[in-house]
């Protein structure tokens, strides 16, 4: 028979209570005053609390992030930071003033110089670099947190909340936070007597504070077709014709960048003339992009699930809820992780950037001094070996003779030749192994890993990597398509004519791409105001975007 | 945090940069310091630059005056980061140094300068190749250093000619869009200038230093220093390695700095900024009056 050990089930739920009571003079319903935040977070936190903040790279719990950096460190210290994204000053000053120690995130580009002087000098000590859905998942199993600091639209009196297009990652935060037993806090814009819907419910939600400024929201996902550049067109041209029309892409996902806007904006020009609406782009997890507007207008585009909103697209969007995910109200929902899930395992193609890739294929983004970490990208970048569906394109992918007639994901890696200040895009060696060294770090940052990569496409044209297995023959196709770089010039005029042959790699003459055309009239729209009017005014571009109208 | 001073250093001089400065009260007091100290004219210092001592006197000279000018027009810096020589001012601002022990500190250091490597070493700028492009490029060379790293793609080299000239082509053929021998015969900012630190070292331990009253941005690390053991350490030792200065400023941005103001001479650093960072005010006070700069960085 087993001995009474006498155990309490209920430690963390007493301890909530507990914790809470420690505000009751200063909370009315789930509402704290502005000017008492500071004192509220003193109270309900505790030191070693592991403390997820809100911010990603678009939405930031900003008020509460300057209020937690305000804090005694006598009152907080040893706090145990969760944070998809490392991206305003305070994040680090609470580092710096001895608030908290220990840090897992996933992305700090905007913070990418300091980070990795703060984790050099012992001033944080780095749990782990993520991708978003893996740092998720750990809010679940061993990342679970004692306090959430979280950013919404708009509150109801009974404590209901409104995330709308920009919910991005209120809801897993939450969730994560609230289900066991842990406290939840959220900054608002306003106060208002009915809500459009509700995305987060009072349930789920400890305090409510009114914030003294809108949460910090970047238009991080508008690029200006003015700056898209005629390399870039011609890479466009490349990939859509290729990749995609090669192997019938339906549903795939874009990332950042004017690589990609390119893309987008060829679709009703360069794509029409193909013939390729109804056959290829369907299907999108991406954001809400201003530079897909002309497509969606000319009626490529069935949907678009999205990690986030972009600023000035809401009307836009609400005006076209056949294609995105729209709430009863009218207005978006976006949900980061859900979208994150979506673009790993139910689309075929992943497409992004570069700036570096080594001999046989992987790729980083990573620079000697700055520790940027991940973001989502290698997630989508990777062929989860969980798919069981089937589509024409990842078929296309799989060996030949392969009984288990097993596909793969595309992933596909775009990247001019020739970069500034020429800096090497081809390398022995990825800096990030050195970084790695430097910044202590148990694994490089690589971005994509090389046995991942299906398809590399520069301006000389489109390497099918899928295509080989052996180490030399991929080193090959990537010179064959590496211009005059280093690696470039070892590639022969005959190898270049036996991997054209064999069809692993393929040049703008094989694919009968008129280069004469890749100029910036191929774009359906050259500049914002262009997109503005495909949107029949419904877009409504940020101001710093506006700086060129007459 | 908002607003940092960017005091220049040497290459920024000019034989007229005490002229806006003549007869005013801290130009009379500074001259006055200076006699009594060195028992030497100021004016000879912008007269003959052939010797950093004066170069790097003149601009300290010019770097205090107009930085307390600005302070007493009610702009007051939340930190301050000098490029090498200019480091001793912003020592003095944020009141580390004292003004006197600053002089004398920077005429050793000058002295110290002028008595190495009378030949056979000097420095080279390369413009328009990637830091990191640089840095494999000098690897094949056992006394070419990286003495200053002023933008992603434009740098400076120490070292010695020999060395130099070597590299010189390589860095062409590997892109650099521009490589110039600078009129120095000084391998400043390398471990050549090992022994000069360390007696700048022994120098500072008989001085008062002070706890900052503005932080200090370092040369050496690109770090933001609030401790006085450090900041001295960064003055003593910056001669013998890299100027980070590339990094400091990306540190600086980082932490939501917007507004960079550098005292004259010259626009260099204003010009950098310019084309590296977006959403920054950089301003610089010898192309805008100080009533301009009060009313950028005090304006939402």
């Amino acid at each position: 028979m087993p001995t009474s050990t006498n155990t309490r089930w209920t430690k963390k739920r007493d301890a909530k209570r507990d914790r809470l009571s420690r505000i009751s003079s200063m909370i009315e319903g789930k509402f704290v005053q502005q000017d008492n935040i500071v004192s509220v977070l003193e109270r309900v936190i505790e030191p070693y609390d592991r403390v997820i903040l809100e911010g990603n790279n678009q939405k930031q719990a900003s008020f509460l992030s300057k209020s937690l950096a305000n804090a005694s460190n006598e009152a907080l210290h040893h706090l145990h930071l969760i944070m998809s994204s490392v991206s305003r000053p305070e994040h680090l000053d609470l580092f710096e003033n001895e608030i908290a120690d220990r840090l897992d995130f996933s992305f700090s580009g905007p913070q990418s110089t300091r980070i990795a002087q703060m984790i050099e000098d012992e001033e944080i000590k780095v749990g782990n670099i993520h991708t978003y859905i893996e740092l998720y998942g750990r809010l679940f199993i061993d990342l679970i947190p004692n306090v959430a600091l979280v950013a919404a639209d708009q509150a109801d009196a009974n404590g209901n909340l409104y995330t709308g297009a920009n919910t991005e990652e209120t809801p897993t935060i939450v969730e994560a936070t609230a289900f066991k037993n842990g406290i939840v806090i959220a900054q608002v814009n306003e106060i208002v007597d009915e809500l459009p819907r509700v995305d987060i419910p009072s349930s789920w939600v400890d305090v409510i504070v009114l914030g003294d400024e809108p949460y910090q929201l970047e238009a991080l996902f508008t690029r200006d077709p003015r700056h898209i550049t005629e390399i870039q067109i011609l890479m466009a041209m490349l990939a859509i014709r290729g990749v995609y029309e090669k192997h019938s892409v339906q549903s795939l996902n874009h990332g950042i960048g004017f690589n990609t806007a390119a893309i987008e904006l060829l679709l009703p020009t360069y794509g029409e003339s193909l013939n390729l609406r109804g056959k290829i782009c369907k299907h999108w997890a991406a954001n809400p992009h201003p530079t897909l507007i002309p497509a969606i207008e000319s009626g490529w585009i069935d949907s678009i699930h999205s990690f986030g909103g972009e600023k000035g697209m809401e009307q836009y969007i609400a005006a076209r809820p056949d294609v995105f995910f729209v709430g009863s109200d009218g207005t978006m929902r976006s949900n980061r992780t859900l979208c994150q899930m979506a673009g790993q395992y139910a689309v075929d193609l992943f497409i992004g950037s570069t700036l570096q890739m080594d001999y046989v294929g992987n790729s980083s983004t990573v620079v000697r001094g700055r520790l940027a970490g991940f973001g989502g990208a290698p997630n989508m970048g990777h062929d989860p070996k969980g798919r069981r569906h089937s589509t024409k394109a990842w078929l296309d992918m799989q060996k030949t003779g392969d009984e288990l007639v097993r596909g793969r994901k595309l992933v596909v890696q775009m990247m001019e030749t020739h970069q500034p200040g020429n800096r090497p895009v081809f390398v022995d060696q990825l800096d990030a192994i050195q970084v790695a060294k430097e910044a202590n770090l148990g694994t490089p940052p690589v971005m994509i890993y090389a046995d991942d990569v299906t398809h590399l496409v520069t301006e000389e044209g489109v390497a099918y990597l899928y295509k080989s297995d052996s180490p030399a023959e991929r080193k090959e196709a990537i010179a064959a398509v590496a211009g005059v770089t280093e690696l470039g010039m070892t590639s022969t005029a005959r190898q270049k004519h036996r991997l054209r042959e064999q069809g692993i790699i393929a040049t703008t003459d094989d694919l009968e791409i008129d280069v004469k055309k890749s100029n910036r009239s191929l774009l359906a729209a050259k500049s914002i105001e262009e997109l503005v009017m495909w949107s029949d005014g419904l877009y409504d571009p940020p101001e710093k975007f506006r700086s060129y109208w007459t | 945090m908002d607003t940092v001073f960017l005091f220049p250093g040497q290459g920024s001089q000019r034989h007229d940069m005490f002229q806006p400065y003549q007869g005013t009260k801290h130009f009379e007091l500074i001259k006055q310091l200076i006699e009594d100290a060195l028992q030497e004219d100021v004016n000879q210092y912008t007269a003959d630059f052939s010797s950093t001592r004066h170069v790097q006197l003149a601009l300290l000279i010019v770097g205090v005056i107009s930085s307390k000018q600005l302070v007493e027009a009610g702009i007051r810096p939340d930190c301050v980061a000098g490029h090498s020589a200019g480091a001793y001012s912003a020592a003095v601002l944020s009141e580390v140094l004292t003004l006197k022990d600053a002089i004398r500190l920077v005429d050793l250091r000058g002295r110290l300068m002028e008595q190495a490597f009378p030949s056979g070493y000097g420095m080279m700028a390369v413009q328009g190749l990637d830091v990191n492009v640089v840095l494999r490029v000098i690897e094949s060379q056992s006394d070419v250093y990286l003495a200053n790293e002023n933008a992603q793609q434009q740098v400076v080299l120490s070292g010695s000619e020999r060395s130099l000239q070597t590299i010189r082509d390589t860095l062409k053929e590997k892109g650099s869009r521009r490589v110039t021998k600078l009129s120095v015969t000084v391998p400043s900012h390398s471990p050549l200038f090992k022994k000069e630190a360390d007696v700048l070292r022994e120098a500072m331990k008989n001085l008062k230093i002070d706890s900052p009253k503005i932080p200090y941005v370092s040369n050496q690390s690109a770090r933001l220093l609030r401790h006085k053991d450090a900041i001295a350490e960064d003055l003593a030792g910056n001669i013998a390695s890299t100027v980070r200065w590339h990094s400091a400023m990306k540190m600086l941005n980082e932490r939501g700095i917007k507004n960079y103001v550098q005292l004259p001479p010259g626009t260099v650093y204003t010009d950098l900024l310019h084309d590296e960072f977006e959403g920054i005010q950089a301003l610089s006070v010898e192309t805008l009056s100080v009533d301009n700069i009060l009313q950028f960085v005090t304006k939402e």
